[in-house]
């Protein structure tokens, strides 16, 4: 009985033994590894894009740890909704990226949550340069005084157009002073003649509904988030009677259509294909599909107000920095923005692809090059839009996001028929605002 | 008392033994759970700290259409797949316990949609055959079926699509039902054939009987399995179309991530802990009917 008493405690033991093998020589890594990070600066950079961004942003990173040695990347890229979803959840556990990419909607919700570094000391110490950034541009990167995020880019919205598709259906390219009665005629005469899509799906109807909005002089939220601009659903009226007239004369695909066409590349979608003839879209979109001969064209006028414009350049991507960052790491990130933001190295491998460049030093060394006939067609739309911009509209609220989304179920039962133009109008009135006041109330 | 402190001993061994795991137990399941009880009773969304609002998620619930559709999109889901893909595992593991050189070979093929079936590249598979474009709409074009719109993109057929999915992978059903079959004794067989009983009674009125237990177990894991689909629906059709894929946990995840809403999603959660079991607790009662335990003849 004694003896396997004995034998217990010895294999007990054995097992302490073990365990406090094992800890020490964590232990040991953890306090080996903490001296090098006196040494070595880590910078966890995360951004969201798609393959040919992940490429060139590891390589330019990697290229600024070689101009600056002591420091190394890890690299979070994702696409657009996996990247918002990983950082909500990596706030949540504090162990944000150094570097963050950021999109202006977004900025509230972080900065308000005190998860972004105020950078404007880096700024006054010369570490990094913004002189380069225009007065109003800039200004956005400011919430309650604090500098939380810097402007690398402007973005656009544009109907996107196919001159090659409207001519090989015998069409002109629409004027500049067109109407959305106009664009309608277009597409109807478009599809009747080809027999195809006029409109290549609607999966950027959101910002097409902010700006029929605007046209009417109505904002979509209200100032402080808690509802909608308007006081009931009629300002929407003109937004779904518009989509109705588009699928019933099957300018449009219907949602069936729509939910497997979503993962086709933008490289094979109908508008790159020369199939279909027009988008709504932002600027970036011609670039994605690769198709050169696109054009960015500026979007309809409300019928009877030619000329009231209400097209604009919005900020497009900002890098920002997580406040948990120590003053050290803060300070090499700076510099790291400071060096994506103005530097031609980083211009010469990126051109527009974060969009239209923030800095205008960059954009005079772009235009000196010689530009595709897309990154032309960039200059030459935002150079229109310097005489042709109305007001920028208000950051989105909280809750917009899911705005957004629920927008598109309404638009696709409208478009498969389940609901009428008044019932879309009046559920998206009761429903969105019910969305807002439960994220901001 | 000797004894007794022998049993302490003993006991402390164990746990100590099963220390690495209980640690992680507690730190993957246990605080997690807890936490999302808390959870369930605040406003949360991740970047400010949770308040704590009652049982107002609760009561949202109620008067929330997601919940209901995706409660309803769920059942209709677990009663599709799961009958089906016991019968096809039954069918299988009929076939498969017939003595022969290959049969190892086959349970192998046959066991591998199960190993592979619910993951991400099956799914893209999935979504490459039935989407548009896809394999099926392409050869349907060819053979001069003309096609708009995909199964996947079909209200109608979208859902049926993943059902077809959660059917091919009965592997591991099949493989337990296989078990039990082996363990039947030949002599059963032999005796039915000499009062001459053809193949078809001999299944309904010994196979069947025997193996109702296995057939039992399949099924609870089964339910259980059936509640928590996300994969499928998360990436062949996101939910879509309109919303006529939206399972009850793929609900809960956009609720959580993508409207960092994790409050209400936390309450959704429990609300499917407590639909499985009594889902579970309903099929746990109804065994005296239909299950036959050797056991209770000898008592």
């Amino acid at each position: 009985m004694k003896k396997k008493g004995n034998t217990r405690c010895m294999t007990m033991m054995m097992v302490i033994c073990m365990l406090l093998v094992l800890t020490t020589n964590v232990m040991a890594t953890g306090v080996s590894e903490k001296a090098d990070a006196a040494k070595e600066i880590e910078l966890s950079f995360g951004w969201w894009g798609a393959e040919g961004r992940h490429a060139y942003t590891q390589q330019l990173s990697k290229q600024f740890a070689e101009l600056n040695p002591g420091t190394s990347f890890t690299f979070q890229p994702n696409s657009w909704g996996g990247y918002w979803e990983k950082i909500a959840v990596q706030a949540a556990g504090g162990n944000l990226p150094t570097v963050m990419q950021f999109y202006i909607s977004y900025i509230p919700t972080y900065a308000d949550n005190n998860l972004l570094l105020d950078l404007t000391p880096y700024v006054e110490d010369g570490t990094l340069d913004v002189s380069s950034i225009e007065e109003n541009l800039l200004k956005t990167g400011y919430h309650n005084g604090k500098l939380v995020t810097i402007p690398l880019s402007m973005s656009a919205r544009a109907v996107v157009c196919n001159p090659i598709a409207l001519q090989n259906a015998g069409m002109q390219m629409p004027s500049s002073d067109w109407t959305w009665s106009d664009y309608e005629r277009m597409a109807i005469e478009y599809t009747k003649k080809t027999g195809n899509y006029a409109i290549d799906g609607y999966n950027n109807h959101w910002m097409q509904m902010q700006l029929m909005l605007l046209q009417q002089g109505y904002q979509i939220f209200n100032e402080d988030g808690t509802g909608l601009g308007f006081d009931d659903h009629t300002p929407l009226l003109e937004f779904y009677s518009h989509w109705k007239k588009m699928v019933d004369n099957g300018c449009v695909y219907t949602p069936d259509v729509n939910a497997t066409r979503k993962q086709v590349p933008s490289e094979q979608s109908f508008l790159a294909q020369n199939q279909a003839a027009f988008l709504y879209d932002t600027n970036s979109l011609p670039g994605w599909t690769g198709n050169q001969s696109l054009k960015l064209h500026p979007a309809p006028y409300r019928d009877g107000q030619v000329g009231e414009d209400v097209n604009w350049a919005i900020p497009g991507l900002s890098f920002s920095v997580s406040a948990k960052a120590d003053d050290a790491t803060a300070r090499k990130a700076a510099q790291f923005i400071n060096w994506w933001l103005n530097s031609e190295e980083v211009a010469e491998v990126q051109g527009t692809d974060r969009g239209f460049p923030a800095s205008q030093a960059v954009q005079n060394y772009l235009k000196q090059k010689e530009l595709t006939a897309l990154q032309q067609d960039t200059f030459d739309y935002f150079a229109y839009l310097q005489d042709h911009s109305g007001p920028m509209p208000p950051i989105d609220p909280n809750g917009a996001f899911e705005v957004s989304d629920h927008a598109t179920i309404i638009l696709e039962e409208l478009l498969s028929g389940k609901i009428t133009v008044l019932e879309a109008a009046k559920k998206a009135y009761k429903d969105f605002t019910e969305i807002l006041v439960r994220n901001n109330g | 008392m000797k004894s007794g402190s022998l049993h302490k001993e003993h006991n402390l061994l164990a746990y100590f033994l099963l220390g690495p795991w209980l640690f992680g137990f507690c730190l993957l399941f246990l605080i997690p759970m807890l936490s999302s009880l808390y959870f369930s009773f605040t406003s949360f969304n991740m970047l400010k700290p949770p308040r704590f609002i009652g049982a107002a998620n609760y009561v949202r619930l109620v008067n929330d259409p997601d919940f209901w559709l995706s409660l309803k999109i769920t059942f209709s889901y677990v009663l599709m797949v799961v009958p089906l893909r016991l019968v096809v595992a039954l069918v299988i593991a009929l076939l498969l316990v017939i003595p022969s050189k290959s049969s190892g070979i086959y349970r192998t093929i046959f066991y591998i949609p199960s190993v592979i079936g619910g993951s991400v590249a099956v799914s893209i598979i999935w979504k490459q055959i039935f989407g548009n474009p896809g394999v099926i709409m392409t050869w349907l074009n060819q053979i001069g079926v003309p096609m708009k719109t995909s199964l996947l993109g079909n209200e109608n057929t979208a859902l049926l699509v993943i059902v077809l999915m959660g059917i091919w992978q009965f592997g591991s059903s099949m493989l337990i039902f296989l078990a039990a079959l082996k363990q039947i004794s030949r002599t059963f067989y032999d005796a039915a054939l000499i009062e001459g009983a053809n193949p078809l009674q001999r299944f309904f009125k010994i196979t069947l009987p025997i193996i109702t237990p296995t057939i039992f177990f399949n099924l609870m894991l089964q339910i259980i399995n059936g509640f928590k689909v996300f994969n499928e629906g998360y990436i062949i059709t996101g939910g879509g179309p309109n919303k006529a894929t939206l399972f009850y946990v793929l609900n809960l995840y956009n609720r959580a991530f993508r409207y960092l809403d994790m409050g209400y999603s936390s309450a959704l959660a429990w609300i499917l802990v407590v639909i499985v079991a009594l889902v579970s607790a309903f099929v746990f009662k109804t065994q005296n009917k239909w299950v036959f335990y050797e056991q209770k003849e000898g008592k």
